[in-house]
Protein backbone atom coordinates (compact mmCIF):
# COMPACT_ATOMS: atom_id res chain seq x y z
CA UNK A 1 0.00 0.00 0.00
CA UNK A 2 1.96 2.95 -0.98
CA UNK A 3 1.58 5.09 1.99
CA UNK A 4 5.21 7.52 1.12
CA UNK A 5 2.48 9.21 -1.54
CA UNK A 6 1.40 11.20 1.92
CA UNK A 7 5.46 11.15 2.53
CA UNK A 8 5.39 15.11 1.22
CA UNK A 9 2.53 15.95 4.01
CA UNK A 10 3.77 13.76 6.70
CA UNK A 11 7.17 15.45 6.23
CA UNK A 12 5.83 19.37 5.92
CA UNK A 13 3.65 18.80 8.57
CA UNK A 14 6.82 17.46 10.89
CA UNK A 15 8.76 20.44 9.16
CA UNK A 16 6.12 22.94 10.38
CA UNK A 17 5.68 21.83 13.90
CA UNK A 18 9.63 22.12 14.50
CA UNK A 19 9.73 25.54 12.62
CA UNK A 20 6.67 26.75 14.85
CA UNK A 21 8.19 25.09 18.28
CA UNK A 22 11.26 26.81 17.61
CA UNK A 23 9.83 30.17 16.15
CA UNK A 24 7.47 30.48 18.92
CA UNK A 25 10.11 30.19 21.94
CA UNK A 26 12.08 32.55 20.20
CA UNK A 27 8.80 34.63 20.00
CA UNK A 28 8.24 34.23 23.88
CA UNK A 29 10.48 33.64 25.88
CA UNK A 30 9.21 34.14 29.23
CA UNK A 31 8.47 31.43 32.10
CA UNK A 32 4.48 31.82 31.75
CA UNK A 33 2.14 31.77 29.29
CA UNK A 34 0.17 34.66 27.90
CA UNK A 35 -3.46 33.75 26.78
CA UNK A 36 -4.54 35.52 23.62
CA UNK A 37 -4.70 35.07 20.22
CA UNK A 38 -1.93 36.40 18.17
CA UNK A 39 -1.78 38.18 14.67
CA UNK A 40 0.92 36.71 12.66
CA UNK A 41 0.17 33.14 13.90
CA UNK A 42 -3.81 34.00 13.06
CA UNK A 43 -2.95 34.91 9.47
CA UNK A 44 -0.70 31.94 8.90
CA UNK A 45 -3.29 29.44 10.46
CA UNK A 46 -5.91 30.69 7.60
CA UNK A 47 -3.73 31.03 5.02
CA UNK A 48 -2.90 27.51 5.97
CA UNK A 49 -6.18 26.50 6.22
CA UNK A 50 -7.03 27.98 2.64
CA UNK A 51 -4.19 26.07 1.58
CA UNK A 52 -5.41 22.47 2.43
CA UNK A 53 -7.81 23.03 0.20
CA UNK A 54 -5.39 23.39 -2.81
CA UNK A 55 -2.37 21.69 -1.71
CA UNK A 56 -2.24 20.07 1.20
CA UNK A 57 1.56 19.55 1.50
CA UNK A 58 2.29 23.30 2.09
CA UNK A 59 -1.30 23.79 3.82
CA UNK A 60 -0.19 21.36 6.60
CA UNK A 61 3.02 22.83 6.87
CA UNK A 62 1.37 26.44 7.76
CA UNK A 63 -1.02 24.58 10.07
CA UNK A 64 1.77 22.67 11.62
CA UNK A 65 3.41 25.56 12.39
CA UNK A 66 0.67 26.82 14.96
CA UNK A 67 -0.16 23.68 16.34
CA UNK A 68 3.41 23.49 17.25
CA UNK A 69 3.99 26.63 19.19
CA UNK A 70 5.22 26.63 22.53
CA UNK A 71 2.30 24.66 24.81
CA UNK A 72 -0.52 26.89 25.65
CA UNK A 73 0.38 29.33 22.18
CA UNK A 74 -1.24 28.54 19.00
CA UNK A 75 -4.33 27.06 20.18
CA UNK A 76 -7.00 29.49 19.17
CA UNK A 77 -5.49 29.59 16.32
CA UNK A 78 -4.80 26.50 15.30
CA UNK A 79 -9.14 25.90 15.61
CA UNK A 80 -9.64 29.08 13.64
CA UNK A 81 -7.67 27.97 10.82
CA UNK A 82 -9.10 24.40 10.84
CA UNK A 83 -12.43 25.52 11.19
CA UNK A 84 -11.78 27.99 8.16
CA UNK A 85 -10.42 24.99 6.04
CA UNK A 86 -13.45 23.18 6.58
CA UNK A 87 -16.09 25.73 5.37
CA UNK A 88 -13.76 26.40 2.65
CA UNK A 89 -13.83 22.40 1.65
CA UNK A 90 -17.79 22.10 1.84
CA UNK A 91 -18.61 25.59 0.05
CA UNK A 92 -15.94 24.59 -2.43
CA UNK B 1 1.54 -10.96 -1.31
CA UNK B 2 3.86 -8.19 -3.37
CA UNK B 3 6.98 -9.75 -4.04
CA UNK B 4 9.82 -7.22 -3.95
CA UNK B 5 11.81 -6.61 -7.27
CA UNK B 6 15.45 -5.22 -7.04
CA UNK B 7 13.95 -1.69 -8.00
CA UNK B 8 11.79 -1.46 -5.02
CA UNK B 9 14.02 -0.88 -2.46
CA UNK B 10 13.70 2.76 -3.07
CA UNK B 11 9.71 2.19 -2.81
CA UNK B 12 10.39 -0.04 0.42
CA UNK B 13 12.81 2.97 2.04
CA UNK B 14 10.24 5.80 0.84
CA UNK B 15 7.92 3.39 2.90
CA UNK B 16 9.72 2.70 5.83
CA UNK B 17 10.38 6.81 6.34
CA UNK B 18 6.73 7.50 6.08
CA UNK B 19 6.00 4.83 8.52
CA UNK B 20 8.48 6.01 10.97
CA UNK B 21 7.63 9.68 10.81
CA UNK B 22 3.72 8.99 10.91
CA UNK B 23 4.29 6.85 13.97
CA UNK B 24 6.66 9.14 16.08
CA UNK B 25 3.83 11.73 15.17
CA UNK B 26 0.94 9.63 16.64
CA UNK B 27 3.12 8.66 19.66
CA UNK B 28 3.46 12.81 20.01
CA UNK B 29 -0.46 13.17 20.30
CA UNK B 30 -0.90 9.86 21.97
CA UNK B 31 1.44 11.79 24.95
CA UNK B 32 -0.11 15.40 24.10
CA UNK B 33 -3.81 13.97 24.81
CA UNK B 34 -2.88 12.01 28.01
CA UNK B 35 -1.22 15.78 28.73
CA UNK B 36 -4.54 17.59 28.22
CA UNK B 37 -6.63 15.33 30.30
CA UNK B 38 -4.20 15.67 32.88
CA UNK B 39 -4.71 19.41 32.95
CA UNK B 40 -1.07 20.15 31.37
CA UNK B 41 -0.46 21.58 28.06
CA UNK B 42 1.76 18.95 27.46
CA UNK B 43 4.68 18.38 25.09
CA UNK B 44 4.36 19.19 21.38
CA UNK B 45 3.37 16.83 19.29
CA UNK B 46 7.13 16.41 17.34
CA UNK B 47 8.34 15.87 20.46
CA UNK B 48 8.58 12.23 20.36
CA UNK B 49 10.60 12.54 16.78
CA UNK B 50 12.83 15.01 18.12
CA UNK B 51 13.68 12.77 21.28
CA UNK B 52 14.77 10.19 18.95
CA UNK B 53 16.48 12.38 16.84
CA UNK B 54 18.31 13.92 19.81
CA UNK B 55 19.77 10.98 21.22
CA UNK B 56 21.47 9.91 18.24
CA UNK B 57 23.70 12.72 18.97
CA UNK B 58 23.73 11.93 22.57
CA UNK B 59 27.42 10.31 24.59
CA UNK B 60 26.90 6.28 24.56
CA UNK B 61 27.95 5.82 27.74
CA UNK B 62 28.21 1.87 28.03
CA UNK B 63 27.96 0.80 31.67
CA UNK B 64 31.19 -1.57 33.50
CA UNK B 65 28.66 -4.17 34.18
CA UNK B 66 27.31 -4.37 31.18
CA UNK B 67 27.78 -7.57 28.50
CA UNK B 68 28.55 -5.34 25.60
CA UNK B 69 27.80 -7.55 22.79
CA UNK B 70 24.33 -8.17 24.07
CA UNK B 71 23.61 -4.53 25.35
CA UNK B 72 24.16 -3.35 21.89
CA UNK B 73 23.28 -6.20 19.69
CA UNK B 74 19.91 -6.84 21.41
CA UNK B 75 18.55 -3.45 20.40
CA UNK B 76 19.66 -3.69 16.53
CA UNK B 77 17.59 -6.73 16.95
CA UNK B 78 14.44 -4.77 18.17
CA UNK B 79 14.86 -2.41 14.98
CA UNK B 80 15.53 -5.22 13.21
CA UNK B 81 12.28 -7.31 13.70
CA UNK B 82 9.74 -4.33 13.67
CA UNK B 83 11.50 -3.23 10.52
CA UNK B 84 11.09 -7.18 8.97
CA UNK B 85 7.35 -7.14 10.19
CA UNK B 86 6.66 -3.51 8.63
CA UNK B 87 8.01 -4.55 5.29
CA UNK B 88 6.38 -8.00 5.20
CA UNK B 89 3.14 -7.15 6.49
CA UNK B 90 1.81 -3.40 5.77
CA UNK B 91 4.10 -3.08 2.44
CA UNK B 92 4.04 -6.51 1.15
CA UNK B 93 0.84 -7.75 2.58
CA UNK B 94 2.37 -10.89 3.58
CA UNK B 95 2.00 -13.56 6.62
CA UNK B 96 0.32 -12.32 10.08
CA UNK B 97 2.67 -15.29 11.39
CA UNK B 98 5.57 -12.97 10.53
CA UNK B 99 4.29 -9.94 13.02
CA UNK B 100 3.92 -12.75 15.47
CA UNK B 101 6.87 -13.72 15.65
CA UNK B 102 8.44 -10.34 15.73
CA UNK B 103 6.27 -9.79 18.23
CA UNK B 104 7.76 -12.52 20.14
CA UNK B 105 11.69 -11.31 19.37
CA UNK B 106 10.29 -8.08 20.88
CA UNK B 107 9.56 -9.58 24.02
CA UNK B 108 12.99 -11.79 24.29
CA UNK B 109 14.58 -8.65 23.21
CA UNK B 110 13.00 -6.58 26.49
CA UNK B 111 14.04 -9.36 28.36
CA UNK B 112 17.23 -9.19 26.73
CA UNK B 113 18.20 -5.37 26.78
CA UNK B 114 16.81 -5.59 30.58
CA UNK B 115 19.48 -7.91 31.21
CA UNK B 116 22.54 -6.90 29.31
CA UNK B 117 23.33 -3.72 31.48
CA UNK B 118 23.43 -5.58 34.92
CA UNK B 119 21.34 -2.20 36.45
CA UNK B 120 18.70 -3.53 38.93
CA UNK B 121 16.19 -1.28 37.51
CA UNK B 122 16.40 -2.59 34.47
CA UNK B 123 16.43 -6.01 35.88
CA UNK B 124 13.04 -6.11 37.51
CA UNK B 125 12.25 -4.19 34.00
CA UNK B 126 13.27 -7.18 31.95
CA UNK B 127 11.64 -10.30 34.71
CA UNK B 128 8.53 -8.32 34.16
CA UNK B 129 9.08 -8.81 30.50
CA UNK B 130 9.30 -12.21 31.22
CA UNK B 131 5.99 -12.29 33.68
CA UNK B 132 3.97 -10.21 30.67
CA UNK B 133 5.12 -12.55 28.00
CA UNK B 134 2.49 -15.07 29.64
CA UNK B 135 -0.10 -12.29 29.29
CA UNK B 136 0.22 -12.08 25.01
CA UNK B 137 -2.24 -15.00 24.75
CA UNK B 138 -4.44 -12.60 22.57
CA UNK B 139 -1.06 -13.16 20.49
CA UNK B 140 -1.94 -16.28 19.91
CA UNK B 141 -5.66 -16.75 20.12
CA UNK B 142 -6.89 -13.99 17.84
CA UNK B 143 -4.72 -14.89 14.73
CA UNK B 144 -5.94 -18.44 15.19
CA UNK B 145 -9.58 -17.85 15.53
CA UNK B 146 -9.49 -15.18 12.27
CA UNK B 147 -7.50 -18.08 10.60
CA UNK B 148 -10.27 -20.81 11.22
CA UNK B 149 -12.57 -18.03 9.74
CA UNK B 150 -10.55 -16.63 7.03
CA UNK B 151 -8.86 -20.00 6.15
CA UNK B 152 -5.96 -17.75 5.68
CA UNK B 153 -2.78 -15.89 7.81
CA UNK B 154 -1.93 -13.57 4.55
CA UNK B 155 -3.14 -10.08 4.85
CA UNK B 156 -4.09 -9.78 1.15
CA UNK B 157 -6.06 -12.87 2.12
CA UNK B 158 -7.46 -11.47 4.83
CA UNK B 159 -8.37 -8.16 3.62
CA UNK B 160 -10.59 -10.20 0.17
CA UNK B 161 -12.70 -12.40 2.91
CA UNK B 162 -13.50 -9.10 4.49
CA UNK B 163 -14.21 -6.81 1.00
CA UNK B 164 -16.59 -10.51 0.29
CA UNK B 165 -17.91 -11.33 3.78
CA UNK B 166 -18.03 -8.08 5.16
CA UNK B 167 -15.91 -6.85 7.98
CA UNK B 168 -14.37 -9.34 10.79
CA UNK B 169 -14.76 -6.94 13.78
CA UNK B 170 -18.72 -7.94 13.18
CA UNK B 171 -18.22 -11.48 13.33
CA UNK B 172 -15.30 -11.44 15.62
CA UNK B 173 -15.98 -8.55 17.68
CA UNK B 174 -14.62 -9.86 21.00
CA UNK B 175 -11.67 -11.14 19.29
CA UNK B 176 -11.02 -7.79 18.18
CA UNK B 177 -11.63 -6.73 21.12
CA UNK B 178 -8.72 -8.97 22.85
CA UNK B 179 -6.26 -7.37 19.34
CA UNK B 180 -7.14 -3.94 21.02
CA UNK B 181 -6.17 -4.89 24.34
CA UNK B 182 -3.02 -6.51 22.78
CA UNK B 183 -1.89 -2.79 20.87
CA UNK B 184 -2.48 -1.10 23.73
CA UNK B 185 -0.16 -2.81 25.90
CA UNK B 186 2.17 -1.78 23.63
CA UNK B 187 1.28 1.81 23.79
CA UNK B 188 3.24 3.97 25.87
CA UNK B 189 1.73 4.71 29.43
CA UNK B 190 -0.42 2.16 29.24
CA UNK B 191 -2.22 0.07 32.24
CA UNK B 192 -0.28 -2.86 31.31
CA UNK B 193 3.32 -0.82 31.37
CA UNK B 194 4.71 -2.93 33.88
CA UNK B 195 8.14 -3.40 31.91
CA UNK B 196 9.07 0.54 32.12
CA UNK B 197 7.50 1.70 34.83
CA UNK B 198 8.02 4.63 36.66
CA UNK B 199 8.40 2.58 39.92
CA UNK B 200 11.59 0.87 38.37
CA UNK B 201 13.24 4.47 36.70
CA UNK B 202 12.43 2.87 32.92
CA UNK B 203 12.12 -0.46 33.45
CA UNK B 204 14.37 -2.66 30.31
CA UNK B 205 15.52 0.71 29.01
CA UNK B 206 17.34 2.57 32.35
CA UNK B 207 20.71 1.92 31.40
CA UNK B 208 20.74 2.34 27.31
CA UNK B 209 21.76 5.90 26.90
CA UNK B 210 22.76 8.23 23.26
CA UNK B 211 22.39 6.36 20.45
CA UNK B 212 21.41 2.91 21.77
CA UNK B 213 18.45 4.79 23.42
CA UNK B 214 17.53 6.65 19.99
CA UNK B 215 17.58 3.08 18.20
CA UNK B 216 15.12 2.03 20.78
CA UNK B 217 13.11 4.47 20.58
CA UNK B 218 13.09 4.06 16.47
CA UNK B 219 12.02 0.81 17.05
CA UNK B 220 9.11 1.14 19.33
CA UNK B 221 8.02 3.57 16.95
CA UNK B 222 8.29 1.36 13.72
CA UNK B 223 6.29 -1.97 16.83
CA UNK B 224 3.33 0.81 17.16
CA UNK B 225 2.77 1.52 13.84
CA UNK B 226 2.81 -1.90 12.46
CA UNK B 227 0.19 -3.23 15.53
CA UNK B 228 -2.12 -0.40 14.69
CA UNK B 229 -2.13 -1.02 11.28
CA UNK B 230 -2.41 -4.83 11.37
CA UNK B 231 -5.52 -4.14 14.07
CA UNK B 232 -7.34 -1.97 11.79
CA UNK B 233 -6.45 -4.08 8.57
CA UNK B 234 -7.63 -7.91 10.32
CA UNK B 235 -10.67 -6.37 11.77
CA UNK B 236 -11.87 -3.43 9.83
CA UNK B 237 -10.24 -4.35 5.78
CA UNK B 238 -13.41 -4.25 4.52
CA UNK B 239 -13.91 -0.44 5.71
CA UNK B 240 -10.66 0.84 5.35
CA UNK B 241 -8.96 0.18 2.34
CA UNK B 242 -7.05 3.15 1.17
CA UNK B 243 -3.68 5.04 2.75
CA UNK B 244 -5.67 8.31 3.94
CA UNK B 245 -8.31 5.53 5.52
CA UNK B 246 -5.63 4.05 7.31
CA UNK B 247 -3.95 7.83 8.52
CA UNK B 248 -7.19 9.09 9.80
CA UNK B 249 -8.38 5.46 11.44
CA UNK B 250 -5.03 5.23 13.03
CA UNK B 251 -5.24 8.55 14.44
CA UNK B 252 -8.61 7.87 15.64
CA UNK B 253 -7.81 4.88 17.32
CA UNK B 254 -4.91 6.53 18.75
CA UNK B 255 -7.16 9.03 20.49
CA UNK B 256 -8.92 6.18 22.06
CA UNK B 257 -5.72 4.41 23.40
CA UNK B 258 -5.05 8.16 24.94
CA UNK B 259 -7.71 7.93 26.38
CA UNK B 260 -7.91 4.76 28.19
CA UNK B 261 -4.12 5.58 29.20
CA UNK B 262 -4.61 9.07 30.44
CA UNK B 263 -7.73 7.54 32.15
CA UNK B 264 -6.41 3.98 34.06
CA UNK B 265 -4.21 3.48 36.22
CA UNK B 266 -1.50 0.98 36.26
CA UNK B 267 -2.44 -2.52 37.29
CA UNK B 268 -0.30 -4.79 39.69
CA UNK B 269 2.09 -7.22 37.06
CA UNK B 270 0.06 -10.16 38.03
CA UNK B 271 -3.35 -7.91 37.80
CA UNK B 272 -1.85 -7.31 34.25
CA UNK B 273 -1.37 -10.56 33.04
CA UNK B 274 -4.37 -11.70 34.51
CA UNK B 275 -6.96 -8.93 32.68
CA UNK B 276 -5.32 -9.55 29.41
CA UNK B 277 -5.88 -14.00 29.99
CA UNK B 278 -9.62 -12.77 30.56
CA UNK B 279 -9.74 -10.89 27.23
CA UNK B 280 -8.24 -13.60 25.39
CA UNK B 281 -10.66 -16.24 26.91
CA UNK B 282 -13.49 -13.59 25.99
CA UNK B 283 -12.41 -13.86 22.62
CA UNK B 284 -12.53 -17.98 22.69
CA UNK B 285 -16.14 -17.79 24.06
CA UNK B 286 -17.00 -15.30 20.75
CA UNK B 287 -16.06 -18.05 18.71
CA UNK B 288 -17.65 -20.81 20.68
CA UNK B 289 -21.37 -19.15 21.45
CA UNK B 290 -21.35 -16.55 17.81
Amino acid sequence: MPYFTYLPHLAFFALGTLLGLEVSYKWHSEPFVVRKIELIPLILALIGGGLMVFYVPIGLLLIGFVIGMRPGYGVYETIIGILFALILWVTL
Amino acid sequence: MIYPTTGSLIYLLLEIISAFIFGGLLLGLHRKIIARIQGRPGPPIIQHLLHTFKFYIKELSIPDTSSLPLYIAIVLSLDGVWILALITVPILLGPFGIVIMCYAIHKVSEHGIGLASGSPYAKTGSSRAVLSATAEMPLIVAPALVFFKTHTLMLDGIITYQLVHGSLFMQLPLCALATFVLVLSKTPYNPFGIVWGKDIVSGHKTEHFGVIRGVLMMGEILGFFVLLWCFLTIFFGGIITTPLAYILAMTGVTVLLAFICALSPMVAPYHSVMIQWMFALLAVLNVIFV
